[in-house]
């Protein structure tokens, strides 16, 4: 037989424990009993709930719940009791509760069912989550903005595992490889690429496996699904992530915009380059003009004198001959006047060539020669031989030459005899060489010589000021530059510097 | 036709066909590389007529025209050209230039000109030598049959001439017969028409 005061005891401690559970339970703790009146409200309830114990024991549960689910709740209640079929009994799940200022938030339930002589009753502990759903809600939020990133970039971009096959592909890349949706996933990486590439692009993935740098692939070829090739430049990363396994990022960037906008520019400088040969030519043209009419009117003279003389009889066949052997030579040297100018005009497509500049210098003076002539104007070459080979347009550096040594005769016009001579120099300096025009003109104004290579820049009175500044930029082209030097005896020396090793820049693999 | 043709062309091809042309029509030609050189060789008693290069390098074309107008030089002057510089050509013709020829051009044309220039050459040739001789016979007078001369062109009358000068009207008749044989002339027409030929 227990002692009563034991029992009693005994009572107290439990009913001790039972309030002490309720207070200091974080989770609400509510029991309910067989009709789903509340009998017991926690503090940790309170708190979740918004209400005071006693404002809620005794009225049914369904006020903790939203109106869309408290009508079903008595359902769940004599379900449970006619098939003791737990729902929800033992399991737990994710409910919505019912807020004493209205709001509703997500709780994560569990009941557990407890037999009293009083009945069957229930307990309910339920833990307020709002702050994990929010931070779910962000969390997928924030991949559903990367994966609309990924899905809308310009960029191809690729994810592949550790042993580089493909996880996923974003559209860019498959519309890049003129490829279907889903066709690539699981295949390897180095199968996106021509076949001459393919041994690099395992190699590259090896190098960033092992440390993890990036690595980057320029001027690559991708092997399109129609056959065709499209000019890539790639870039891998590794990529750790919190819990799952590494994995590459490759970006896959498309070339042929940069490449037909690279092809226009050429196009278009060569365009200029031919005009500005046209105008160069409008310029000289009363220059041509005159060495084409001088043996057309010794010809004209001495054919009509010869017919004269032959009339009269006082001529002799030898004679006769002779001026003939003149008029010819005469003739031919308009031929060569007309031919140095067509080859100077004839239109052709940009291209590098191995050039002579000794050849193309000689080539130039002979041209500026009909403009320095009638102005007893000495053109001096000064050429060294051999000189290192050129990989350039020739038609380009040819008309770079043309106008320097226009300028240098200019700048000679107003000058003393004695002074008026351009001296034009080639060099050899090691990788490149050079090529010097020097006059004894006027020269630039310290103030004025860093325009000098601007458009529209010029000094005399019928120029337009675009000889220089397209120089310049055809000789920049060619990896070279064009500078301006005041000439230690008075005048101007305009230097060209081309490099005759081209390095082809930015081919090789980075990552390493 | 006499006169020499005068050649002056910086260019050698071109100066050598021009005298070879002029040598076709059995003229006279001397040939000049440079308007500096021709006015080394100038000299006043050169007969004939000049074809000159407009634009040469150093002294033009219009600056030989110009120093030959300076040292009264009055060879008729042709102009050759290879552009058709209305500007130059005023300038040239303004300056007293025969004319302007465009290169190349006909023979005939040119042959033309030159025939022109000769003639007129010629022309001015005979009337200077005319004017030569009236001053030559005008030089033989007194100076007081020149005072008298002057005095009849002018219109005076020897009445007047005689109270002016403070001399008998009869010695003013006898001076004035003395000038009329000198000059070698018949009546007053004659002599004011001499008279106005020497100025």
């Amino acid at each position: 037989m227990p002692d009563p005061t034991d029992l009693e005891n005994r009572l107290r401690d439990v009913e001790a424990r039972y309030e002490g559970l309720l207070k200091a339970a974080v989770e609400a703790i509510i029991i309910i009993d067989g009709h789903g009146v509340i009998e017991d409200f926690s503090s940790g309830a309170e708190r979740i709930f918004g209400y005071a114990a006693d404002e809620v024991v005794g009225r049914n549960v369904k006020v903790l719940m939203p109106p869309s689910h408290a009508p079903h709740h008595d359902r769940y209640i004599s379900n449970f009791h006619r098939t003791h079929e737990p729902k929800i009994i033992g399991i737990g799940r994710e409910v919505e509760g019912l807020h004493k200022s209205g709001r509703t938030f997500p709780l994560d339930l569990s009941v557990g069912e407890i037999q009293t002589p009083e009945g069957v009753k229930f307990v309910g502990i339920a833990r307020d989550i709002s702050r994990r759903k929010l931070a779910e809600a962000e969390l997928a939020e924030q991949q559903e903005e990367t994966r609309f990133i990924i899905e809308h970039a310009p960029v191809g971009i690729f994810i592949a595992d550790l042993a580089g096959l493909l996880v996923s592909v974003n559209p860019a890349l498959v519309h890049l490889l003129k490829a279907v949706r889903g066709s690539l996933e699981g295949q390897h990486v180095a199968v996106l690429f021509q076949d001459a590439w393919k041994d690099r692009i395992r190699m590259t993935l090896q190098r960033v496996l092992e440390n993890g740098q990036q690595g980057q692939l320029f001027d690559l070829e991708l092997a399109c699904a129609d056959g065709s090739i499209a000019e890539v430049n790639l870039y891998i990363d590794r990529v750790t992530r919190n819990g799952r396994s590494d994995q590459f990022i490759g970006q896959v960037i498309d070339r042929t915009a940069e490449i037909m906008a690279q092809a226009a520019v050429t196009r278009m400088q060569a365009e200029i380059t031919h005009v500005a040969r046209l105008s160069t030519l409008g310029e000289m043209a009363s220059a041509i003009a005159h060495e084409i009419n001088q043996p057309l009117t010794a010809i004209a003279n001495q054919a009509q004198a010869y017919r004269r003389l032959l009339q009269s009889g006082r001529t002799t066949l030898e004679e006769i001959g002779g001026g003939l052997g003149v008029i010819a030579e005469q003739a031919l040297q308009i031929g060569q006047v007309v031919k140095r100018v067509r080859a100077f005009v004839t239109k052709r497509e940009s291209n590098r060539e191995p050039v002579d500049v000794n050849q193309l210098l000689a080539q130039v003076v002979e041209l500026a020669d009909l403009d320095a002539r009638r102005a007893q104007i000495l053109l001096e070459l000064r050429l060294t031989d051999p000189l290192p080979e050129l990989q350039a347009d020739s038609v380009q550096i040819q008309q770079v030459l043309l106008n320097l040594l226009r300028n240098a005769i200019d700048a000679c016009q107003s000058l003393e005899p004695a002074r008026r001579r351009v001296v034009v120099r080639s060099l050899a300096a090691g990788d490149s060489l050079l090529v010097t025009v020097a006059d004894r003109g006027p020269g630039v104004p310290a103030d004025r010589q860093d325009q000098l290579f601007l458009p529209f820049f010029t000094t005399k009175a019928e120029g337009v000021g675009l000889g220089l500044s397209l120089s310049h930029s055809i000789i920049q082209a060619h990896g070279g530059t064009l500078r301006y030097r005041d000439n230690p005896e008075g005048g101007a020396i305009f230097e060209v510097q081309l490099p005759c090793r081209e390095t082809i820049a930015g081919d090789e693999d980075e990552a390493s | 036709m006499s006169g020499t043709v005068y050649v002056i062309d910086d260019d050698a091809a071109v100066r050598d066909s021009l005298a070879l042309l002029v040598r076709s029509v059995g003229l006279e030609s001397r040939t000049f590389a440079s308007a500096t050189e021709f006015l080394g060789a100038f000299d006043s008693g050169m007969d004939g007529c000049l074809v000159v290069d407009i634009r040469m390098p150093g002294m033009s074309g219009l600056d030989l025209q110009q120093a030959l107008n300076e040292r009264g030089c009055r060879l008729p002057l042709l102009f050759i050209t290879g552009h058709g510089d209305v500007a130059m050509a005023v300038r040239a013709m303004r300056a007293g230039a025969l004319d302007f020829i465009e290169k190349p051009f006909r023979d005939q044309e040119l042959l033309d000109r030159i025939n022109q220039a000769l003639t007129l050459s010629a022309q001015q040739r005979s009337t200077l030598a005319e004017v030569a001789e009236i001053r030559a016979r005008i030089a033989t007078l007194t100076p007081r049959e020149r005072e008298i001369m002057d005095r009849i062109v002018a219109g005076q009358a020897n009445k007047v001439i005689a109270v002016e000068l403070g001399l008998s009207e009869r010695t003013v008749e006898i001076h004035r017969a003395k000038v009329m044989s000198k000059t070698r002339v018949h009546s007053l027409a004659e002599l004011v028409t001499l008279v106005a030929r020497a100025r």
